[in-house]
């Protein structure tokens, strides 16, 4: 039977060294450039990282991605293409990408070179990935997480081209690539910029009680402190504190970063005259617990999200899906989600629930 | 470039859920004096708004080809399931044409009965630059729908460079997010499998404001729509100076005949374009923007 792979996020060298000692078979990397879609400052590899990361992962047999996955526009075309041009010098297996003028530049300029559709194509069917195939002979697509298992299994029955799916990490509730909210509220997005709702823009403002995020002027959330005590400061500790625990020991500034996201902003829906967090649950994706389903419908690959996130997150989230999926192949009638790995996970996003998004109904 | 000729009006899609008798009413009572060259029916968010029946959609077809406007069918954007590939394969042929949100509809080009279509590029194909475009000319579109979020700048370069007419939006709520997720079914707490067509109830969408009561958002079941309406009447002379060949209004409930009308005006040098700004603002009741036009965030507005 042929093993499901498994591709993993790294955000620097480190990172890839950790993904590839706890078990990836493949590891996904960006340039430092808005080519991807995780165009952060201090994120993402130098051509000479990359390098040692290509280096690093053929000398144990595994494979190294590129992922060029933003859409270049007018003037951007070139160094798009010159980041094709130096993935290919650096011997990697695959990259991922989503514009049509990339993978042309590829199939005429570096035609053994294997296309992967990124997720960022929103090829949801298999009409589609049969066109990403015939057009420019992709290999792989990662599809977007918005199918069903049940969907998934109608498109691995009507391709040819070998399928990816998201396994575990960030569970974006928009239709990748259709997502222009950030764009809307900055002027930057990732199909344009390769980040979402940059922390650039990001400001707050905090009085006695609250705290107010605003992202380029526009108010996503107020974080309500203490309605019982004084203030904030005085406050104990109870139920619909949101910003105590991450305020008594000294400011958390991530704290703000990771709730800058629009859809995870709080709004009030004026039609039905609610207020809360309207777009976005507070989970993750973790496929553990449909791990076999996923194997057995055929999928090719596991993907883990999560290039941004820290080293030590590419290769505790690599080792628990590389340990759920040895485990079902050492014996798939036995297979069972091991307590031990929800504990870990719950400690790598703490507050956070897991979910499997739409694979089991929307 | 298209700098000397007139600049065409197309309407889009409908968009939220109207209703047989509304959208009836909406293509064959009032387009009916209007001054459009096309009109774009289906919608492109949920296929379960597909409502219309095969008779009506004929019927609109040739209410509307009488005055002579060309009529188009507007693909969904995200398609997951066979039934909704199979409805467009269906009533495609009723049509003039088909704009193509979807890559996966360009294989269902290979069958004879869709030989004689013509070939929109709708705006969620992400055609974000000339060679893309460029790449899909072996259709024969007739013209481009720019993606929502790109500059003028960008929409020119491709209409010049791909040499493939292009159409941008001129006046609507814009779409700023499509999402596995129906936010209107989860507004009133059900499922989008379970949702009865809830967004019956709701023919103006979900009005999203922030914590601090501004206008932010419009929810139209698995779109989120910009709350402002984005506005290019100002700038007309503008896109016809970068070659645009026809400008989009998306529908809405009521008013779109004035809309149309004062577009039309503006466009012939009939009418000042500040004045026309200020006879629309009534029909725009969370205020203008168009700063996606010039690369801006798309919420802000830029006067001419």
């Amino acid at each position: 039977m042929k093993k499901v792979q498994l591709r993993c996020p790294a955000g620097n060298l480190p990172a890839v060294k950790e993904a590839l000692n706890n078990g990836a078979d493949a590891v996904y990397i960006g340039f430092a450039s808005p080519t991807n879609l995780s165009n952060f400052s201090g994120l993402n590899l130098s051509y000479d990282d990359a390098k040692q990361a290509a280096a690093q992962a053929h000398e144990l047999g595994k494979e190294l991605y590129v992922v060029i996955n933003s859409y270049p526009q007018k003037d951007e075309l070139d160094s798009a293409f010159e980041s094709i041009d130096q993935a290919v010098a650096l011997g990697v297996d695959a990259v991922i990408v989503s514009d049509m003028a990339n993978m042309e530049y590829i199939n005429r300029h570096h035609p053994e070179l294997p296309i992967h559709c990124s997720v960022q194509t929103g090829s949801a069917n298999a009409e589609t990935i049969n066109f990403w195939h015939e057009n420019f002979k992709a290999d792989c697509v990662v599809l977007p997480r918005v199918l069903s298992v049940d969907e998934i299994e109608h498109i691995v029955k009507n391709t040819q081209v070998s399928i990816e799916v998201f396994a575990l990490g960030s569970l974006c509730t928009s239709y990748p690539g259709r997502c222009n909210v950030s764009q809307y509220i900055t002027g930057e997005s990732t199909n344009t910029r390769g980040v979402c709702t940059s922390p650039k823009f990001l400001d707050f403002k905090e009085d006695e009680r609250d705290i107010t995020l605003r992202l380029n002027n526009i108010a996503l959330n107020k974080l309500e402190g203490c309605q019982e005590s004084d203030s904030i400061y005085e406050c104990k500790g109870h139920q619909g504190c949101e910003v105590l625990q991450h305020r008594k020991d000294g400011w958390d500034n991530s704290f703000i970063v990771n709730k800058r996201h629009v859809c995870k902003g709080q709004f009030i829906n004026a039609s039905v005259g609610t207020k809360g967090y309207l777009m976005h649950d507070n989970v993750i994706l973790n496929t553990l617990g449909i791990l076999s389903r996923l194997i057995e419908i055929g999928v090719d690959a596991f993907k883990i999200e999560g290039r941004q996130r820290p080293s030590t997150y590419s290769g505790q989230a690599t080792r628990i899906m590389r340990e759920a999926i040895d485990c079902y192949y050492a014996d798939p009638e036995k297979y069972r989600v091991n307590p031990a790995w929800e504990a870990e996970m719950s400690v790598m996003f703490p507050e956070m629930n897991s979910s499997v998004g739409p694979y089991l109904g929307r | 470039m298209n700098q000397d000729k007139k600049i065409n009006i197309a309407i889009g899609p409908a968009p939220y859920n109207w209703g047989k008798p509304q959208l009836l009413d909406f293509y064959c009572r009032e387009l009916a004096d209007t001054n459009v060259q096309a009109v774009y029916i289906g919608n492109t968010i949920c296929h379960k708004r597909n409502i219309l029946s095969r008779d009506d959609l004929r019927k609109i077809v040739a209410a509307l080809n009488n005055r002579g406007i060309k009529v188009y069918y507007s693909s969904l954007a995200l398609s997951t399931t066979s039934e909704e590939f199979n409805y467009v394969k269906d009533v495609a042929p009723l049509f003039d044409g088909l704009e193509v949100n979807m890559l996966g509809f360009f294989n269902m080009l290979k069958h004879d009965e869709f030989q004689n279509l013509e070939i929109i590029l709708g705006p969620y194909l992400n055609l974000y630059n000339w060679r893309s475009a460029a790449y899909l000319k072996k259709f024969k579109p007739k013209r481009l729908v720019a993606p929502f979020e790109i500059s003028l700048e960008n929409a020119a370069d491709i209409a010049e460079k791909s040499q493939i007419p292009i159409e941008l939006t001129a006046w609507g709520n814009l779409s700023t997010a499509l999402s596995w997720r129906c936010y209107t079914a989860r507004a009133v707490n059900r499922s989008r499998e379970n949702c009865d067509n809830i967004c019956f109830k709701y023919p103006e969408g979900m009005l999203l404001k922030t914590v601090e009561g501004e206008d932010l958002f419009r929810i139209d079941g698995l779109q989120v729509q910009s709350a402002k309406t984005h506005c290019l009447v100002e700038h007309l002379d503008k896109l016809k100076e970068n070659g645009v060949s026809t400008v989009r209004i998306y529908p809405q409930l009521g008013h779109t005949a004035e809309i149309v009308d004062t577009l039309a005006q503006v466009l012939e040098g009939k009418q000042d374009a500040k004045a026309s700004l200020e006879y629309l603002a009534p029909y725009a009741p969370s205020g203008f923007c168009n700063g996606w036009l010039w690369g801006k965030a798309g919420w802000e507005y830029v006067a001419a």
